[in-house]
This record gives C-alpha cells, sequence and structure tokens, in this order.
C-alpha cells in the first residue's frame, strides 16, 4: 500500500480491477484504493501473475503488501499461504506473552530457583518479589534452593478465596510482628452458672462467645494499645473497637466482626453474631460483617484443644485465644467441686508492647469477667 | 473508539443539541471532512452551520470571536497548529481581553481547535509543538486531552463550559489511537488507572501506576501525543529494572491542575517532565517551577525537563526524532534521578 497521502497511515482497498491469477503487464491498473483525499488508480510496478492479499473495503496500513507478481503461480499461492499462517502466529504470540508478563529480575530469579513462572496466579506483571513469596523465601541472598526433586507430588491445589487472603495476611504478619505469647488459668464456673441461669431468668438466649467479646471490649478500653498497631515508630490507637471472631468451620475461614463491641450487651452481640453467622450459611454475607477488625479472637472452645497459639493480625496488636473449657476437682473447704476453667492465650506484638502489659490485660480480662458475671445476676 | 473518531462524535452530538454551535475551517466541508477527518459529515449534517473559510488565520480568528461576543459557541480549526501564531495577534490583544476591556459585557466562549505535534515527516513548519507559547496569554485556557482521556467529552465541556477563548490541541499523532479502557481490574494494560480531580472537576489527570499500593519511584508529568512514549518508557523501566514510575497525564495545561500533581510528588520526591515543544521556556518550567515553589522539602533531586532540542525540527523522519523527545531521552531522565 503506497503513501499517497502525507497526512494517512492507513488506505482503503476499494476494488480490484484484475482477476486473481491474472497476468499483469507493468504500467495496468490493477486495482482502486482511497485515501482521505482521493480514490486513486493504482499501477503494477512489475509483469506477471497476480495474487490478492488484500480483500476489498479493508483499510490497510501504509507499506503494508496487498498483493504478490511473479510468473510461478503456484508459488506465489504457496507464499500466500504462508503470509497468513505468519499473521496467526503473530497474534498468538502476543497472547502468550501477556500471559506471562515478568520483569527481568522476575525472570532471572525464577530461572535460578527453576519456577516456572506459568505456576505464578498474579494478575499484571510478576515481579522479582512475587517469585519470592511464590517460593516461600523470605531473603533473596544466605539462602540456597533446597532441592527437593526426590519426592513425588501428587496433585496441586490451588489456593483461593479466603485461604489466598489468609496467606497473605499471616506471611505479612510473620514480616512484620515480632510475636510473643503469654498465658493465665481464668476459672468459669460462677459465669457458667449466671449465663444458665440468665437464660432460664429472662428467657434471652446468651452464649460464652458474646460474654467473652463484651468483657474483651471493656479490657480494650482500660488498656488502649491493645487496640492499636505500630507503624515505623508511632503505635496507632483505633478509635472503635471492633472485635473479629476468627471461627473455623468446614475449611472455610470466616471471621464476623462486632462493631463497637463497648456499647452492646452480650444478648445485643449474641443476636449480632447469629444474624452474621446466619448470613454466612445462606452465602449471603455483608461485606461490612466480615470486615474492619480492630482486634481478633480466635475461638476454639469447640475442639478438644487446652491450648494454642494464634498468629498476630496485621495492623493489630494483639489475639486472644479461647481454647477448649476443661474441668478440675478443686478443694473448697473440705469439699471437692469439680471446677471449670480455661488457658486464656494471648499473642501480642512484641515490638511496643511487653509481657507485663500483656499480663495485665489477661488479669484486668478475669476481674472483667466476673464483673460481668454481677452485672448480668443483679439484672432483673 | 478512536480519538479522532470520539472528537467527530461529540461534535455531532452537540451541534445536535445547541444550535449555537458553528464549526469554521479550512477544507472541513464534506466529501473532504478536513485534514484529520475531525469534522466529517458535519457539513452534511448541519448544513448552513458549518463555514469552510478562506486561508487567512487572522480573518478567521477574528471573525469567530466576533461570532462568539454575539452569542454564537463557535468551534474554529486551525488545519495546522504552527499557523496559531498568525491568530496570535487576535487572540492575545483581541479575544482574551475583550470581555474586560469592555466592562464584562459579554463572554467569548470561542473554542480553537487545532493539530500539533510531529514524529511524521512532516517539516519544519507542520510539526511543532507551540501551546506553550500561550502559557504566557492572561485570559485563555488550553485544554490538551492524552488518548487516556475521553477526548470528545473534554471537548463538549470545553465548548459549553470554558466561557472563556480556549486552545483545544490535539496532537497528531493521536487521531488514529484507539482510547483506552479501564477494565475489571481497574487496570489500562499493565497500569492502574485512576483519576485526579484535585484542581478542576471536568478536566481530570490521569494517573498511571505500576504497583497501585507501592509508592512510586518517580513522578513523570506528560500531557498530549508524547504521553505515549512515556508509557512505553516507564513500562519498560518497570520490566528491565522494577523502576516503579507513576505518570500524571493532564487534560487542561493552563491553569496548570497544579493539586492534581503535588500528592504524588510529596511521596517520590523525584520529577520528570515530559513535553512535545521544546524545553526553553515551555511547559516543564512552568510545572517545575509551580512545584518548587510549592513543595520544594519534599524534593530528593531536581526537577529534570524532556523536551524537543532548541531547533527547527528537521524534514527527514529519522533526524526528525532524535530532535523530538525519544523513548531512551526519557528513561535516561528517569535513571539520572535515581
Amino acid at each position: 500500500m503506497p503513501q499517497l497521502n502525507a497526512n494517512d497511515s492507513v488506505a482503503t482497498l476499494v476494488k480490484w480491477l484484475v482477476e486473481e491469477g491474472a497476468s499483469v503487464t507493468k504500467g495496468d491498473v490493477i486495482c482502486s484504493i482511497e485515501t482521505s483525499k482521493a480514490i486513486v488508480d493504482l499501477e503494477s510496478d512489475f509483469s506477471g501473475k497476480i495474487v490478492q492479499l488484500a480483500t476489498p473495503k479493508e483499510e490497510i496500513p501504509v507499506s503494508k503488501p496487498i498483493a504478490l507478481i511473479g510468473n510461478n503461480f503456484e508459488q506465489l499461492k504457496k507464499e500466500k499461504e504462508k503470509q497468513v499462517q505468519l499473521n496467526h502466529q503473530d497474534s498468538d504470540k502476543k497472547t502468550v506473552k501477556e500471559k506471562f508478563n515478568a520483569t527481568k529480575k522476575a525472570r532471572n530469579l525464577a530461572e535460578k530457583l527453576g519456577i516456572d513462572l506459568s505456576l505464578l496466579n498474579i494478575e499484571g506483571i510478576i515481579k522479582e518479589k512475587d517469585v519470592l513469596e511464590f517460593s516461600g523465601k523470605e531473603q533473596l541472598e544466605g539462602q540456597d534452593h533446597i532441592e527437593n526433586n526426590d519426592v513425588e507430588i501428587e496433585s496441586y491445589v490451588d489456593l483461593t478465596g479466603g485461604r489466598k487472603t489468609g496467606k497473605v495476611l499471616m506471611l505479612e504478619s510473620i514480616r512484620t510482628i515480632p510475636q510473643s505469647y503469654v498465658e493465665r488459668i481464668v476459672l468459669l464456673d460462677e459465669i457458667v452458672k449466671t449465663i444458665t441461669n440468665y437464660e432460664a431468668k429472662k428467657g434471652k438466649l446468651i452464649t460464652f462467645l458474646s460474654v467473652v467479646i463484651s468483657v474483651l471490649a471493656k479490657t480494650l478500653e482500660q488498656n488502649k494499645r491493645f487496640n492499636a498497631y505500630r507503624e515505623n515508630d508511632q503505635i496507632l490507637i483505633y478509635k472503635n473497637i471492633n472485635i473479629g471472631v476468627v471461627v473455623n468451620q468446614d475449611n472455610y475461614v470466616s471471621i464476623p466482626t462486632i462493631k463497637n463491641a463497648c456499647s452492646l450487651h452480650p444478648t445485643e452481640i449474641t443476636e449480632e453474631l447469629m444474624r452474621i453467622r446466619m448470613s454466612i450459611m445462606r452465602k449471603n454475607p455483608i461485606l461490612e460483617d466480615l470486615s474492619g477488625a480492630s482486634f481478633m479472637v480466635s475461638a476454639m472452645d469447640h475442639t478438644e484443644i487446652t491450648r494454642f497459639i494464634p498468629i498476630v493480625h496485621p495492623r493489630q496488636a494483639a489475639t486472644l485465644a479461647i481454647p477448649k473449657i476443661q474441668f478440675k476437682l478443686e478443694d473448697r473447704e473440705g469439699v471437692l467441686s469439680k471446677v471449670s476453667y480455661l488457658n486464656l492465650g494471648l499473642s501480642f506484638d512484641h515490638s511496643f508492647l511487653d509481657a507485663i502489659q500483656a499480663s495485665k490485660v489477661l488479669n484486668d480480662f478475669a476481674d472483667n469477667l466476673n464483673h460481668q458475671k454481677d452485672l448480668l445476676d443483679s439484672e432483673e | 473508539m478512536r480519538y479522532v473518531e470520539s472528537l467527530n462524535a461529540a461534535l455531532h452530538t452537540l451541534m445536535k443539541e445547541d444550535e449555537t454551535v458553528l464549526v469554521l475551517g479550512q477544507d472541513i466541508v464534506d466529501p473532504y471532512g478536513g485534514a484529520f477527518k475531525v469534522t466529517k459529515g458535519l457539513s452534511t449534517n448541519f448544513p448552513g452551520r458549518v463555514m469552510a473559510t478562506p486561508i487567512s488565520e487572522a480573518g478567521i480568528t477574528g471573525f469567530a470571536t466576533g461570532l462568539a461576543m454575539n452569542g454564537f459557541k463557535p468551534v474554529l480549526e486551525i488545519m495546522f497548529g504552527d499557523f496559531i501564531s498568525l491568530c496570535a495577534d487576535q487572540i492575545i490583544n483581541g479575544a482574551s481581553k475583550f470581555h474586560w476591556m469592555y466592562g464584562e459585557q459579554f463572554k467569548v466562549p470561542l473554542v480553537i481547535r487545532t493539530p500539533m505535534g510531529g514524529y511524521a515527516g512532516f517539516g519544519p513548519t507542520h510539526s511543532q509543538s507551540l501551546e506553550s507559547l500561550f502559557l504566557a496569554v492572561p485570559g485563555i485556557n488550553i485544554v490538551a486531552p492524552s488518548s487516556y482521556h475521553n477526548p470528545g467529552e473534554l471537548l463538549r465541556a470545553t465548548i459549553l463550559g470554558m466561557g472563556i477563548p480556549t486552545l483545544f490541541i490535539e496532537n497528531k499523532v493521536l487521531y488514529p489511537e484507539q482510547l483506552k479502557t479501564v477494565d475489571t481490574t481497574g487496570r489500562i494494560g499493565n497500569f492502574f488507572f485512576e483519576r485526579i480531580n484535585k484542581s478542576n472537576k471536568s478536566f481530570s489527570t490521569v494517573s498511571l501506576k505500576v504497583e497501585k499500593e507501592e509508592k512510586a519511584d518517580i513522578t513523570l508529568i506528560s500531557y498530549g501525543g508524547v504521553t505515549l512514549l512515556a508509557v512505553e518508557a516507564a513500562l519498560n523501566l518497570f520490566i528491565e529494572e522494577e523502576i516503579k514510575v507513576e505518570i500524571l497525564i493532564p487534560s487542561i495545561i493552563k491553569p496548570i491542575p497544579i493539586q492534581d500533581f503535588l500528592e504524588s510528588v510529596k511521596e517520590s520526591g523525584r520529577v520528570v517532565i515530559v513535553e512535545e515543544g521544546v524545553k526553553t521556556g515551555g511547559y516543564g518550567a512552568e510545572v517545575a517551577s509551580e512545584i518548587s515553589e510549592r513543595v520544594f522539602d519534599y524534593l530528593e533531586k531536581p526537577i529534570f525537563r524532556v523536551g524537543a532540542k532548541d531547533f527547527p525540527i528537521p524534514s527527514s523522519k529519522e533526524l526528525e526524532r532524535s530532535f523530538l523527545p525519544n523513548q531512551s531521552d526519557i528513561e535516561s531522565a528517569i535513571k539520572g534521578l535515581l
């Protein structure tokens, strides 16, 4: 396609004036083309048989071939097929390139570690950081790649949804928060009794977990630095106390969050938790109910686990661990009684909190639990 | 949709909606429909409201100014921006001042559309980017959409909403460009797309970033056709060296939407300004001064400008490429600041 008008980068083939395979001589008009200014007859620069590469009404970039002219018609036809194939390959190549778009650093590292970039499920351009993360390495240097070729892989399972988000959060937590843990025994006898009585007395449902959340909210109000997080050299204290409860059911993690937990009565918290849980079961949860926590409780009281150490969430100060409620026999003024208790644990960010502060939180929690019991008992 | 189609469609819609919109210019009547086809079909659809004018830029600018003063919304096409020099007196001593000279009795909603820019081998007098000459003229605005904006929408906002004489600069290399569309992940190609409207609601600045959450190493400010090179350079530097560039593309260049730039500048502390016009006395010089006056304390390095060399643009395409800013100029400027 010749450039007949300086302003045009394309021109349109109007129609062919010779048949496919016809013999043309130099100077013959072979087709008409339309530029932005005029329709022009195009003369052949060569003599021979003609094979058309373009179709009428097609817009063709300037300098792209529109026909082949030569003496060997069969050879010309083969050449045409080749051109068509080449065009196809070009578009194929493009899609492959888009699929595994990666930076040079990422490609080099992947090659070094023997990682197939197509396994990384990343939107956009793959970076060195993504390859590192995929390989499970924390740092570039000082760690050699461990060859594990002897162990056969049975199958691959992709991390998706909440599990994938969880991975990102847990890795970030380990990278950014030096974590420590304290634990104490909390006796539960009195409160369990109170809860049972309350239900009988008021006819309103109240769960152990909602009492924990209510008591915890009060405790956090007294220990504001635990309703906070650290960024560089600053502690950022959250305005509201929003308590998220990590519930792990049937391989599905969700975090119902009680907003402004201080202002709610345990019965209201119970209702709120049930509402959120129902919405999850109906697979119709509201995003707001599952996000925005300033503090997390990890609840394993429905299992047989008597002690566990949770990981602190990124941009939080600590996480409370509620394991299984246990029983022991205790000598009370000469009488052996069955006493229920649990090992209340607290993981915390040791970069700005210490173990003394953390034990104070657990002690305050135990005191507030007794106080809550009194409050519930005195309600008419 | 292509850049030229967007402008053409906007003019069609606007002429249908508003009878006071008139289109004037050289060779704009069908079947030719204008040198770059922005006005194609208008004379057929709106006979009597599209005027083919003589080749007399000063005369037609004065004529259009008069129309604007008398209740019309004239859209004047100057076929090549290089000849805006012939309109200069009418703009500088006329259109831009009449509103004030005559006691604010009327407005002058004159829009002058004109293509600028090179890279096409059109030689020294058909390839320049002269819009920066008019930065020093009070009383006018200058709009210059890229293919990351919606040029039709901006033309509409200019004709209907500006109310003062406005130069609407269309860079020639953009005419055949497909307008960029944002995908479901909020990206255009490899870049996260964001609109910044701190300075002007109708004329937003586009921000393009390879990494959405992370802070950019460099803030690159560029407008018009040369943005295509800036985007290529930014992508290449990311692929080759993981350098993170935030590209800011204003749609209006006078007044400068400075508030749209400052947040990114404060974050990166390093600024490159790329323009197609000559560097001396250019857009970059003005933006650099505005930034220095406001956020000097945040700057880690001097602000660097990339522009055309102070020399007439050669006719040879090869030579032209080395006189106008090219991708490697932009890449070296960025690397020089790191």
